[in-house]
């Protein structure tokens, strides 16, 4: 008699497992199931937009995250190609939390033919659009850049490149936080990554190790 | 840049025997002031040679985090002949990002 109870008991259980509530498996179907998809990273929308996904870029206004966390919990690098329109801006969230909020944000804007770029961490933000190699990028044309985000320094390292250079370290840069008095505004508290665009086309981004290694 | 070594080997040699500190080993001195000196070279656009080394603090103390810091004071002479300071803030001890052993800085004058 005892032994039936105990396989009844048993068999409860495993049907119990089966069935239950498994947030990572949901994510992964999430991920599976979306068509929300940047350069083969799944995204979930978090504010309602007007973006519209083809496949592989995502165009309009909205808010995205990643339905994965970023690379590396101390440091990621982030490879983003985009096409702005007049006073567009796409917003890069990094190391934030799951609505893109208390994170290391990288903000590119168009103004005409130049970019406002700036950095914004912990309520503060940091304008470099007056950086020699920053001013001279053309905003009308697809904008391509690579950047390291070091988000276990405090405050978090930042190292930006154009995506055509073929050497990525801190001599090919075109900013290096470390290089500057006024370094970035803070550090990230979160583990994952997203977008906000504002009539802006995201044509690529990917996530994966840093190019500098300290 | 022919005197970097140079100015390198003397700075370490010098704080290792009158500072000596137990969190800051001469090598990890050694490659934290080549990296000021980089940055320097790199941004202000100018060779080693301009750049003089004014003080070497180890025992820096952020008051906003009470973390100890490696502190590097430099002047320099800019490319318009204008001389110039710069003060740079090192990481000291197992700054260790991504597992590697070298000190980090960061200009912050």
């Amino acid at each position: 008699m005892l032994k039936i109870v105990l396989i009844v008991l048993s068999s409860l259980a495993l049907l119990a497992c089966s069935g239950g509530n498994n947030p990572d498996r949901q994510l992964q179907q999430k991920a599976a199931d979306t068509k929300q998809i940047i350069s083969g990273i799944a995204y979930d929308v978090i504010q309602p937009s007007t973006l519209t996904f083809d496949g592989t870029k995502a165009s309009g206004s909205g808010k995205i995250v990643a339905l994965t966390s970023v690379n590396n919990p101390k440091g990621s690098a982030f490879k983003i190609a985009l096409d702005l329109e007049d006073n567009g801006e796409v917003i890069l969230h990094t190391y934030s939390d799951n609505k893109l909020k208390n994170g290391f944000d990288i903000s590119i804007a168009r103004q005409g033919g130049k970019i406002k770029f700036t950095l914004t961490s912990a309520g503060k933000t940091i304008d470099y659009s007056e950086l020699e190699g920053l001013a001279a990028i053309n905003a009308v044309e697809t904008i391509e850049l690579s950047m390291d985000v070091h988000n276990n320094e405090s405050p978090a390292h930042f190292i930006l490149w154009k995506s055509s250079e073929a050497t990525f370290d801190e001599n090919t840069a075109l900013l290096n936080s470390a290089d500057e008095p006024q370094a970035t505004p803070g550090k990230g508290s979160g583990l994952f990554f997203g977008l906000t665009l504002k009539d802006a086309s995201v044509i690529g981004l990917t996530n994966h190790k840093p190019y500098v290694s300290h | 840049m022919k005197f970097l070594p140079l100015v390198i080997m003397m700075l370490v040699s010098t704080v290792a025997t009158a500072a000596p500190h137990e969190e800051i080993t001469p090598l990890q001195l050694g490659q934290a002031t080549l990296e000021t000196v980089k940055s320097l070279t790199r941004k202000e656009k100018i060779t080693a040679d301009k750049i003089q080394i004014l003080s070497v603090n180890p025992e820096f103390v952020d008051t906003s985090s009470n973390e100890e810091l490696l502190e590097i004071k430099m002047s320099f002479v800019s490319p318009a002949g204008a001389a110039k300071e710069a003060r740079f803030l090192c990481h000291a001890v197992d700054h260790a990002v991504f597992e590697s052993a070298l000190p980090h800085c960061h200009r912050v004058q």
